[in-house]
């Protein structure tokens, strides 16, 4: 039983996979990293889903963009 | 992915709409595939454009195989290319739901609306989202509409009793900020004083998140329904009398979804 108890709380963690060790950095306030309010963000040229290359200005709606960053798509 | 649901009304904004992942074009294309994704996902292989946004994730080893994913957030931009909003959370497990973060740039609220007649004022009650798993951090919404010659105080004032709302403590529950509008500045005659009210129809956003701890999800283990119960605090005057203070419970329901758990196929 306790065996199962263990399993359960392992997999209700969504912690990302840590087969490296342990975190080497303290995390930084996360609200001062990157672009701020006013800033111009860094222009990109990337691949989508479907292969194409995307720059900012092609992903631009008329009133501009909602740019997200996500952790992965594979856990 | 929440967003997919969500693309109308992102699009209503008159906003494009992109993810970076730093997953390969194929994981990406399976990954879009089996969800029916209609948006872009951008392959940010190498992380490279993750590390110039400066917001690679540096707590985890470069020997671990997850490194070079980002600190997850949201920028809202210009046609420029400048930034006018973000969004980033503290907790790498918190996210904050693209209706919540539409609300907060002026949107209306999606989904169920409940009518509350209270003294002195109108309120309507909403949620950005009706359901939510562990880490989401969403917005309950209180539209409130002062009736006739009718003001009530803000955060801030002094010798009056502000309008306030307090979400009653649950575990499972995490309260985050909320986020009152600008008041206006009332003159009371008789007293030659100046005060900041609401005096116009105005929204309070308050921010909750399902508590993506250990503790948080088995305070949520097994539970479908969450209620979260609230008070509503506020006096309301008129321009020659104020009334009795109230104090009104609110509670809104959302549904406890499981966590996404589902990964790429290979």
């Amino acid at each position: 039983m306790p065996f199962f108890i263990l399993l359960a709380a392992v997999v209700a963690s969504a912690e990302p996979p840590q087969r490296g060790g342990p975190p080497v950095a303290a995390a930084p306030d996360v609200t001062r990293l990157g672009p701020q309010v006013g800033d111009k963000v860094p222009d990109f040229t990337l691949p989508d889903q479907d292969g194409r290359p995307r720059s900012l200005a092609s992903l631009m709606g008329d009133k501009g963009l909602v740019l997200v960053f996500n952790r992965s798509a594979d856990w | 992915m929440e967003l997919q649901g969500r693309v109308d009304e992102v699009r209503k904004t008159g906003m494009g709409l992109a993810v970076i992942i730093y997953d390969p074009v194929p994981v990406l294309a399976e990954f879009s595939a089996r969800r029916g994704i209609s948006f872009p996902l951008l392959s940010d292989e190498g992380s490279n454009t993750i590390k110039r946004y400066g917001i690679l994730n540096t707590t985890v080893p470069e020997t671990n195989a997850a490194f070079g994913y980002p600190f997850p957030g949201t920028f809202i931009v210009n046609r420029e290319g400048i930034v006018t909003a973000r969004f980033f959370e503290q907790e790498y497990q918190e996210r904050n739901t693209i209706s919540s973060v539409l609300v907060r740039l002026g949107g209306s609220v999606q989904g169920p609306t409940t009518n509350i007649s209270a003294p002195q004022i109108d309120i309507t009650s909403s949620v950005t989202d009706t359901a939510a798993a562990s880490g989401t951090r969403f917005s309950l919404v209180l539209d409130i509409t002062p009736g006739p010659r009718i003001h009530v105080y803000a955060p801030g004032v002094k010798g009056y009793k502000p309008i306030v709302l307090t979400i009653e403590p649950q575990p499972g529950v995490v309260v985050r900020e909320a986020h009152y509008p600008e008041s206006e500045l009332y003159y009371f005659e008789p007293l030659d004083e100046r005060v900041p009210v609401f005096q116009r129809p105005f929204r309070i956003l308050q921010d909750v998140m399902l508590d993506p701890s250990r503790a948080g999800q088995a305070a949520l283990s097994g539970t479908t329904s969450l209620t979260i119960r609230a008070t509503l605090n506020y006096q309301a005057c008129d321009d020659r009398i104020c009334y009795m203070p109230q104090s009104l419970p609110l509670t809104w329901t959302i549904a406890v979804k499981p966590l996404d758990r589902e990964r790429v196929k290979r």
